[in-house]
């Protein structure tokens, strides 16, 4: 008889509804910050990732004059300046290795080579990465035949 | 009991609430920090890629931004520059050559298009470039050193001096006469200078500038002589200045003679006799030759210990002799000492009753007399007018003096006066007193004051050329007067400079000197009435490029300015400057005749009007100049825009 009129007071209720609603404040903002999360765990990986595959127009790769059947690591680079025969390797392997040497996952991968006014000198892979979800970039300065280059890296998926 | 179960239970639930919300802000948190530290990479790399892409892309590559282009138009820069050149080091070349803007210009230039982030970059603590006013939160910096070729030179190639071995210039000797005297009441008064000029000169011109006083007209002038090397030249001076006093019947004279045709290189004599039927016939101040010649000579380089003699003219006063000797002592002058060596001929032994009477009195820079051979100046009575002190006459005697004076010397212009049977206006005597000087045949027996001292450094070093000039005061004959004239960079070194004084009638001077705007500084005060020298020496310090100004004032023992004494328009400025006869290494030149070429030209812009006579040049090659500027540490600071 006391607990059942115990269960029905006034207080009960105040303090039902307010534990309901701290429960789904909570659970909403625990979405919320999964999703945030989760997007900063791909955010890591593609800048990671975008960083990495930056570098390659920095670094000589393993073998130095690596080609594309004994290529260890990716690397476009040869005495501080961009090396034509290294690239030219790079487009000849294609896609598909380039891919795999850089561990992309489920990213794609795309490099976008200007000149200082802004005319495009190399596009590999020939891909269109607009209207994609995600997609990172990072814009390096180099020297290419003894000229300044931007170098575009773009990660999408 | 039941109570406190059930708050223990909601305690227990709160608390893992509470919890997991803080464990979500955690996480939430390590996010942030996560994205900071892309974020300082991106920025990092961006500023490691900017540094290295301006250090190894040569400046060619960017021949058509306006900046580089511009100075390629003006020759500034050249092909050769833009192709050795990183842009680093063309940035850096203008930075350090003092060209601040254009190394600005050109940073912004080449760089505005490489990068949508804000940067920086820097040298030194300086920025030559920033586009963007504010800063970042996070900065990423990538340095390095570099150092670099001057602008506009070849890294590489030939460089070369020059100097002159023997040279011909045009300078300007003035030789001054002391004011000196003296003929009382139309006795004869002789003056005897000899002296030296150079032996390999050619004489241009030679002016004697005469200063006296002597008879009250030009019929009654009573001025006897004046010969140069033995010819006559009294008839041929052009008077220029007349001051009568009549109640004396004497007259201040000034004038000048051309004596170029009777100057000689080599020794010479000029000869000067002069009365006045009354009073008292002598040398004022402004007396002197001015002689300008051109002489061809082999460059030396001086002692910094000086050993000077100052010789008097010789002196013969028929009612006794007089002269007021003036020297100087440079400023910076250490070590100094001085000496007084008198040769005085026929001098009359004077005695009032038993007692000795003096004859001899010598003033050193002070209205002290520095020696008095008696200590009396008794006379029986005052005969002419109250002029002339009667006294006994007890013989005729040579007397040879030494002095040394050495603690009566001051930095700067001297004045030693000898009275010999004579201290006017009170004492006149009656015979052939002689202060004896014969500088050419007889140094050592001469009188003459003898001065030594050190400087920091020699007065002429090897290479330097000096050339002495005289402007002429002009104006009117005024006191005070001021002179004012323009020293230009080229003159900028000058190492001596006096003002030769003119004056008819004269008591005491003073004189000033002062630079542009800057306070008057007095640089002579007569010691004692009638010490007025004739020339008084300036310190070239007080000197600097622009205008300078000179004054002079004649003054009473009170302090107040004579009223009958002025200063003559040809009083004037004798100045001494340096001129370099020597150049360093120059620019670098591809082959070592062009450098040569370079080398003399360089030279001939220096030293002007002086003929080079015999110069010599070495030249030798030179590789990779990286010392012109750095090694400099230039930083890249990059952000992201705010």
């Amino acid at each position: 008889m006391w607990v059942k009129g115990q269960a029905v007071t006034y207080d009960f209720f105040v303090a039902s509804a307010i534990f309901l609603l701290a429960v789904t404040l909570l659970l909403t903002y625990w979405y919320r910050a999964s999703l945030e999360i989760e997007e900063w765990r791909v955010k890591n990986f593609a800048l990671e990732k975008l960083v990495s595959s930056s570098q390659v127009w920095f670094k000589e790769g393993y073998p130095k004059g690596w080609n594309e059947s004994n290529v260890v690591e990716l690397g476009l680079a040869s005495e501080g300046e961009i090396n034509q025969t290294k690239v030219n390797a790079m487009v000849k392997m294609g896609y598909g290795k380039v891919a795999s040497l850089l561990s992309l996952g489920t990213w794609d991968l795309c490099f976008e080579v200007r000149d200082r006014k802004g005319k495009l000198l190399f596009l590999f892979p020939e891909v269109n990465y607009l209207g994609k979800k995600d997609v990172y970039h990072i814009e390096r300065i180099a020297v290419w035949n003894g000229s300044p280059v931007v170098i575009k890296t773009v990660l999408s998926r | 009991m039941r109570r406190g179960w059930v708050f223990t239970l909601d305690a227990a639930i709160g608390m893992c609430a509470l919890f997991l919300f803080l464990g979500i802000v955690i996480l939430l948190k390590q996010g942030t920090s996560f994205e900071r530290v892309s974020s300082f990479q991106l920025l990092s790399y961006q500023a490691r890629d900017m540094v290295d892409f301006l250090s190894t892309v040569k400046a060619k590559e960017f021949d058509d931004t306006p900046t580089i282009r511009r100075l390629l138009q003006r020759g500034v820069l050249t092909e050769e520059d833009l192709q050795e050149k990183s842009l680093l080091d063309l940035i850096g070349s203008f930075w350090y050559g003092g060209n601040h803007s254009i190394a600005a210009n050109i940073t912004g230039e080449v760089l505005e298009n490489f990068t949508s982030y804000c940067f920086s970059l820097q040298t030194e603590n300086q920025t030559i470039y920033s586009n963007c006013n504010d800063t970042g939160k996070i900065i990423a910096v990538a340095s390095c050193l570099a150092s670099g070729y001057e602008v506009g030179k070849p890294v590489s190639g030939y460089i070369a001096r020059a100097w002159a071995t023997k040279v011909t210039k045009n300078t300007t000797k003035i030789i001054p006469f002391l004011p000196e005297g003296s003929g009382w009441t139309g006795r004869r008064f002789e003056v005897t200078k000899n002296f030296t000029l150079p032996e390999n000169i050619t004489i241009y011109d030679a002016k004697l500038y005469v200063s006296a006083h002597l008879g009250d007209s030009q019929e009654n002038a009573e001025f006897e002589h004046l010969t140069v090397n033995g010819v006559e030249k009294k008839d041929e001076i052009v008077w220029l200045y007349l001051q009568e006093e009549s109640w004396r019947e004497t007259t201040a004279v000034y004038g000048y003679a051309n004596v170029t045709e009777e100057l000689r290189p080599g020794n010479n004599s000029i000869y000067v006799s002069i009365k006045t039927p009354n009073y008292h016939s002598h040398l004022h101040p402004g007396m002197r030759l001015v002689v300008t010649y051109s002489l061809t000579y082999d460059l030396y380089s001086s002692n910094r210990t000086v050993k000077k003699r100052f010789y008097f003219d010789n002196v013969v006063g028929r009612t006794g002799a007089w002269a007021t000797l003036s020297f100087y002592i440079p400023e910076g002058a250490k070590n100094v000492s001085g000496r007084l060596h008198l040769n005085l001929k026929h001098v009359d032994d004077t005695r009032v009753w038993w007692w000795d009477t003096e004859d001899i009195r010598v003033y050193v820079n002070s209205d002290e007399p520095f020696y008095r051979d008696a200590s009396s100046t008794w006379c029986y009575f005052f005969a002419e007018g109250g002029y002339y002190c009667v006294r006994d006459f007890a013989g005729e005697s040579d007397r040879v003096l030494d002095f040394d004076i050495t603690s009566e010397l001051v930095n700067g212009t001297n004045v030693v006066s000898v009275y010999v049977n004579c201290y006017g206006d009170y004492h006149w005597g009656r015979r052939n007193a002689t202060i004896y000087s014969s500088p050419l045949r007889d140094p050592n027996s001469s009188s003459y004051v003898e001065i030594s001292y050190t400087l920091d450094k020699p007065p002429i070093l090897y290479g330097e050329i000096d050339i002495t000039k005289e402007l002429i005061f002009g104006g009117d004959a005024e006191n005070p007067k001021q002179f004012d004239f323009n020293l230009t960079e080229r003159e900028s070194e000058v190492s001596e400079s006096f003002v030769h004084i003119a004056q008819g009638f004269s008591s005491m001077i003073r004189t000033y000197a002062w630079f542009d705007n800057e306070s008057e500084t007095l640089v002579f005060e007569s010691p004692a009435v009638r010490a007025v020298p004739e020339n008084v020496y300036i310190p070239p310090s007080i000197w600097g490029v622009g205008e300078n100004h000179v004054k002079l004032e004649d003054v009473q023992p009170g302090g107040s300015l004579s009223s009958t004494n002025y200063i003559l328009p040809w009083s004037s400025l004798e100045y001494t400057y340096k001129v370099k006869g020597i150049v360093g290494y120059g620019e670098v030149f591809n082959s070592s005749s062009l450098a040569i070429q370079d080398a003399i030209q360089r030279l001939l812009n220096q030293t002007g009007e002086i003929g080079l006579e015999n110069v010599k040049y070495d030249t030798k090659a030179v590789h990779g100049i990286k010392w012109l500027w750095g090694p400099s540490l230039f930083k890249v600071l990059v952000w992201e825009r705010g």
